[in-house]
């Protein structure tokens, strides 16, 4: 039995919808139904599922961000559901988001360089220049420019804002990521430079990995474990190539199926080209 | 810079506002030593007259020169709206967004108790509170700056709600920023342009809300000049020659108009940087 | 679909640039494009390479602070640029229609979708208003909405995403057009809805024999889908060629880039291997 970095057991997120003239819930959404999950240390497991299927709000409950209905949550060895206090920021450290929408994760009115040091700052880590030191070497480890420390997020394409972020959560040095849709709003081309990026990260830094996306090439691409989601449940777990080569499930069959391949020598909709 | 200054319909009020107001501030800071006639000097031979040689703007009821009873009036008027102002901004912004951070229950009731005093119509509780207390100028400035201050509250409560459901603010709690850190680093700083425009119009209120108090004698207290307070004592007199009337009158007008203009180009000018 | 077939759109030096306030943008600079009958031709780009912009343009649909200029601008025969408003008005819908990527803003939000398909086709064609809601319901049913009847009745946000971009091909090919454009399509779609509504418009592509001009950035849809592809970036062609071609032997550095970016679903997972050239990242210029 190995040594788990996340052990999520029976995880469950209802949300309510609509109350009753006297406040009583009327419908119950389960966003999560009975989810169970395992991640190692030092691995990348990818979280997929098309729209509502419960994916976001899974990686949100193992983050910290959103409480859990029940179950349990086991991360970089604190129980997540109850943090408070040293435990609470010990896991702030440790545990760190990306989010999809670079346009909005970025304060506007936060210089780029600040907003890498956040975290720092908030945890109490490094004197001042040594913070800056940190900060402006980050900012070179991701591909931008020291002197980019000023300036302010409208100033940076999506793809530099991801990185930025990139940056802000590796500053606190971080065990765990959860990359939610991290890529899905970047163009093709910066979508392999950041991806290319993270994995490069994640060799450096000894990163364990909750790769949350929706684009199947991509996550076939990075990840060691895939867990497919659907309707809020758990459809099917396993090793990456093997979930590709014999997926068990119908549900995960049909998905892999629809897939367009970038190869018109397999295409299925229209006629192979001459 | 022009182009920048005209207002939505490409006119150019707002640099003739800007224009305007500058002259006025610049006139209530300086006023006393442009080497104006006494304010307080009664010239008896000379009442309720129009523009002469010596009084540049006529006189008032008791032949003090009008142009510097109306310099010193802009003193009065612009200092009680302005601390007002800054009042009715500190109390009202502190509730919004400490109410925005209260929780859910907490907030929806305290929202509605900020509801109850936005409801409140102002003149009446001010004739109310000043008939009762008595009208010296700071209790003067804490009763307007105290009733705009809801209005405040309400509008920077809706915008911190907006700022609080962003992006930027979870990843900032999930790097483990507390409540305190999200108000001042994350919030605050992207209310900026609404707290600047509700000020400007807040302004304009409290100069209103001041003139008619001292219009009706609970404000300013004579011989202290305010426009309002000259609006006040010349009316009685519309008949025998109304240019003495005009004179804060139309002072008080024009400053609130170009506030105003001046307030509705800030926000044409900072929403779209809201929007983006 | 083959390469005898006519010449259906030709396209010569297309230029679009913006005025703003802080300067002329130039959207397109200078792009060249053809598509015959039948053809399905794929404008493949990043963002900001000008790829919608050209596909609006075709439809005259660029208003002012934008302006469009060519030096040919043809479509079956007629000429595009010397075309009144009221031509133009009389050739969308009917000979050329358009597909958007977003039908919660392309469709009326306050009218039934059964009403905004009938609209189309009383437009262009004198029919009475039961013929042309009769006609609607079929359409309905022809793109695989099932209930079509009831579902005339229905506004568009009481569909799912799929069902609503359904409604806006059979507003698209309610004519049976000559030419239809469709801008990112699938783009905010599920997957396995994606492969629906593909299925659904080249099937009845096939059946119309309609040209379409589909333009996207997944380069697996374009692998699926595409007879010719044009590679725009920076407002201009890189390179076109048939989809083979592109695909099997690309001569440009872009595309050669594009395509090594994309990792594909059925190959086996490979650790070491790069999605991005190893040249400096993080440098790809400013924001729009």
């Amino acid at each position: 039995m190995t040594d788990f970095m996340l052990r999520a057991e029976a995880v469950t997120k209802d949300y309510v919808v609509g109350r009753n003239l006297l406040g009583q819930p009327a419908r119950v959404v389960q966003a999560v139904r009975n989810v169970s999950l395992s991640i190692a240390p030092g691995s990348t497991l990818a979280l997929v599922g098309e729209s509502g299927s419960g994916k976001s709000t899974l990686g949100r409950c193992i983050a910290g961000l959103v409480r859990p209905s029940s179950g349990s949550i086991h991360l970089a060895g604190h129980d997540v559901l109850r943090l408070s206090g040293a435990a609470l920021m010990s896991f702030r450290r440790q545990v760190q988001t990306i989010f999809q929408d670079p346009y909005s994760s970025l304060n506007p009115r936060r210089s780029v360089g600040d907003a890498i040091m956040d975290g720092m700052v908030i945890h109490k880590l490094y004197g001042p220049q040594q913070r800056r030191d940190r900060m402006h070497a980050l900012l070179e480890r991701v591909g931008l420019q020291a002197d980019h420390a000023q300036r302010f997020p409208h100033q940076f394409s999506g793809g530099q804002r991801q990185r930025i972020a990139i940056a802000r959560a590796l500053a606190v040095e971080p065990r765990f990521i959860v990359a939610d849709e991290a890529v899905s709003a970047l163009d093709v081309s910066v979508k392999a430079q950041v991806l290319d990026l993270l994995a490069d990260l994640q060799a450096e830094h000894q990163l364990t990995y909750l790769f949350i996306s929706h684009d199947l090439g991509v996550v076939r691409h990075f990840a060691d474990r895939v867990a497919i989601m659907s309707a809020g449940e758990l459809v099917e777990e396993g090793e990456c190539d093997q979930i590709f080569e014999a997926p068990r499930h119908e549900y995960t069959r049909n998905l892999i199926a629809a897939v367009p391949r970038p190869d018109p020598g397999r295409r299925r909709l229209r006629a192979a080209p001459e | 810079m022009i182009a920048f200054l005209r207002n939505r319909t490409g006119g150019l009020s707002v640099p003739i506002a800007l224009g305007f107001l500058t002259l006025v501030v610049l006139a209530a800071v300086f006023g006393p030593a442009l080497g104006l006639l006494d304010p307080y000097q009664i010239d008896a031979a000379n009442l309720l007259s129009s523009p002469t040689a010596q009084h540049w703007l006529g006189t008032d009821e008791l032949g003090r020169d009008l142009l510097s009873r109306a310099v010193y009036g802009a003193r009065v008027s612009l200092t009680v709206a302005a601390a007002a102002v800054l009042l009715a901004g500190l109390l009202g912004v502190t509730v919004g967004v400490g109410v925005a951070f209260l929780g859910r229950r907490a907030e929806a009731a305290a929202i509605r108790v900020v509801d109850v005093f936005v409801s409140l119509p102002e003149i009446f509780v001010a004739l109310v509170v000043l008939a009762f207390i008595g009208g010296n100028l700071p209790t003067l400035v804490a009763t307007i700056g105290i009733l705009y201050a809801p209005q405040f509250a309400r509008v920077t409560w809706g915008v911190a709600r907006g700022i609080r459901a962003r992006e930027h603010v979870l990843a900032a709690s999930s790097l483990g920023a507390g409540n305190g850190w999200i108000i001042w680093h994350e919030v605050l700083p992207n209310m900026r342009s609404i707290i600047a425009v509700q000020a400007s119009f807040t302004f304009s209120f409290a100069m209103l809300l001041e003139a008619g108090l001292s219009f009706l004698g609970l404000g300013v207290r004579p011989p202290v000049p305010s426009w309002g307070q000259m609006v006040g004592s010349l009316k009685d007199y519309l008949f025998t020659n109304p240019w003495p009337v005009l004179v804060p009158a139309l002072a008080l007008f024009f400053t609130v108009l170009a506030v105003n203009v001046l307030g509705d180009w800030l926000q044409d000018v900072l929403n779209p940087e809201l929007q983006q | 679909m083959t390469r005898d077939a006519e010449v259906l759109l030709s396209v010569k030096n297309l230029a679009v640039s913006f005025d703003t306030r802080q300067g002329t943008v130039a959207a397109v600079k200078g792009v060249d494009l053809t598509v015959r009958h039948g053809e399905v031709v794929c404008l493949v780009g990043e963002s900001g390479s000008g790829k919608s912009v050209t596909g609006f343009s075709l439809m005259g649909l660029v208003d002012p602070p934008g302006r469009v200029t060519a030096d040919e601008l043809r479509f079956d025969g007629r000429d595009l640029l010397r075309a009144s408003e009221r031509e133009m008005d009389a050739l969308r819908g009917k000979a050329i229609s358009m597909v958007f990527q977003e039908p919660m803003t392309a469709l009326n939000p306050g009218r039934t979708v059964g009403s905004q398909i009938a609209e189309v086709i009383r437009i262009h064609e004198r029919t009475g208003r039961e013929q042309a809601w009769k006609r609607a319901v079929d359409l309905l049913q022809r793109v695989g909405i099932r209930e079509p009847a009831q579902r005339a009745k229905a506004y568009p946000h009481e569909l799912s995403g799929g069902m609503r971009q359904r409604v806006m091909i059979a507003i698209a090919c309610a004519l049976t057009p000559q030419l239809i454009i469709a801008d990112e399509p699938t783009t905010a779609l599920d997957v396995t809805v994606q492969a629906q509504v593909l299925e659904l418009l080249f099937s009845l592509q096939a059946e119309t024999g309609a040209a379409v001009l589909f333009i996207t950035h997944d380069l697996g849809v374009v692998a699926e889908i595409a007879d010719r592809v044009v590679v725009m970036q920076g407002g201009r062609v890189v390179e076109e060629g048939g989809v083979r071609q592109i695909f099997e032997q690309p001569r440009q550095a872009y595309t050669q880039a594009l395509l090594a970016a994309v990792p594909d679903v059925d190959a086996p997972r490979d650790r070491a291997r790069r999605l991005s050239p190893p040249s400096s990242p993080g440098t790809e210029g400013t924001p729009q």
